[in-house]
């Protein structure tokens, strides 16, 4: 169980792939520009992440290894269309056009290759399941506060939904915060404050 | 086995597994997929035209079909179609997503000019969606897609939306001017 715990923990905390890693960069700032896209496109990764390790895991095996790599990518290709048409299918429309492209980015997302290489291919099914759980959790985390922090501060509200919450008045928010400037600054500001909280815990330890 | 043969087996067989899959997932997604498309496609001649009531559709010449437009229709206010209110061209072009994912959009004549744009469904990247948002976001931004282009910077997308309005406007206007 504490195995389980770590292995949990690296992913969402100690070795979180957008703040630590610098993995999947292109979807923590290409969809950041709202809370709803961030949660949905969560999802997405949530999705391909959790049924490529288990996939990967399951077949580690027998899959050759001079074909290991084509193989990933064929299981995460199909994971990632097979997530498109749900989405297409079943979610509002302006949703699904507004994750655009970034839905089939998701293949070429360093985090689902890398974890599949280094974890998936090497663990069994159950350590993989948490492996991925906490990677698509620190993922998550990760692009909703920069999603928060750049919707309120560009447009002054949060929305979901189609009904939005006005928090600071329109005329004092920072429209570049909206735009792709403002991701990069918010993304950098993020991971800043994350170092330095990460730093500070880790004297704290030190000390104790 | 020898490895020459034994490993593209393998990939083959891993491909054609992964291919079941998605023709599965397409088999029950296709419909709902297609019931969104028709519903926002439906909803867009109220868009157009707020006292729409029935359409008829109209032949499209070769070289407005070589464009991308799809469907021509004559819109009526009534449903015994007697008072006409305006054309509807439906377009489907190809962008900077290429084939795969068409841009497709309605645009809507009245009185001898554009009365509106409406966009169905596209695939585009990011800069040409903002295009598209900068066309949808003013009824008379239709009138002016230069501006649009300088302003976005997409110019894929902006050139395969203005090739269909200019071919559709040509045509509206030589049947309106008669």
């Amino acid at each position: 169980m504490k195995n389980k715990l770590k292995i949990f923990l690296n992913g969402l905390i100690y070795e979180n792939p957008i703040l630590v890693i610098f993995l999947g960069m292109c979807p923590a700032l290409g969809t950041t520009n709202t809370v709803e896209n961030a949660v949905y496109m969560s999802l997405c990764v949530f999705g391909v992440l959790l049924f490529s390790n288990i996939i990967i895991s399951a077949i580690r095996k027998i899959v050759p290894n001079e074909v290991r790599i084509p193989v990933y990518i064929i299981i995460i290709a199909t994971l990632v269309s097979i997530v498109d048409m749900l989405f297409h299918a079943f979610l509002p429309y302006d949703v699904y056009q507004s994750l655009g492209s970034f839905i089939s980015l998701i293949v070429v997302n360093c985090i689902i290759l890398g974890r599949a290489e280094s974890f998936a291919s090497k663990n069994n099914v159950t350590d993989s399941i948490v492996d991925a759980v906490g990677y698509a959790a620190g993922f998550a985390m990760a692009i909703i506060i920069v999603a928060f922090f750049r919707e309120l501060l560009g447009t002054g509200a949060l929305s979901w939904a189609g009904n939005s919450v006005q928090i600071i008045p329109a005329d004092y928010a920072i429209k570049e915060f909206a735009k792709n400037t403002g991701a990069f600054i918010t993304l950098g500001l993020v991971v800043a404050a994350y170092t330095v909280i990460m730093n500070a815990v880790k004297q704290k330890k030190a000390s104790k | 086995m020898n490895k020459m043969i034994k490993l593209p087996i393998f990939l083959g067989t891993v491909g054609c597994l992964c291919g079941g899959v998605l023709a599965v997932t397409n088999y029950f997604t296709k419909d709902a997929i297609a019931k969104g498309e028709f519903d926002r496609a439906n909803a867009a001649y109220f868009t157009h035209f707020e006292n729409y009531a029935a359409r008829s559709e109209l032949a499209i010449p070769e070289a407005l079909a070589k464009i991308g437009v799809t469907l021509k229709e004559e819109i009526f206010s009534d449903a015994d179609k007697t008072t006409s209110i305006g054309y509807v061209y439906t377009c489907s072009v190809v962008g900077f997503a290429g084939k795969s994912t068409p841009i497709k959009f309605t645009i809507s004549y009245a009185e001898g000019k554009i009365n509106n744009y409406v966009p169905l469904s596209h695939g585009e990247s990011a800069q040409g969606a903002k295009f598209m948002d900068w066309l949808s976001a003013d009824k008379n931004n239709i009138n002016n897609l230069e501006a649009g282009k300088a302003q976005t910077g997409s110019s894929v997308t902006y050139q395969a939306i203005s090739n269909a309005v200019t071919a559709c406007t040509t045509d509206y206007l030589a049947a309106y001017n008669k």
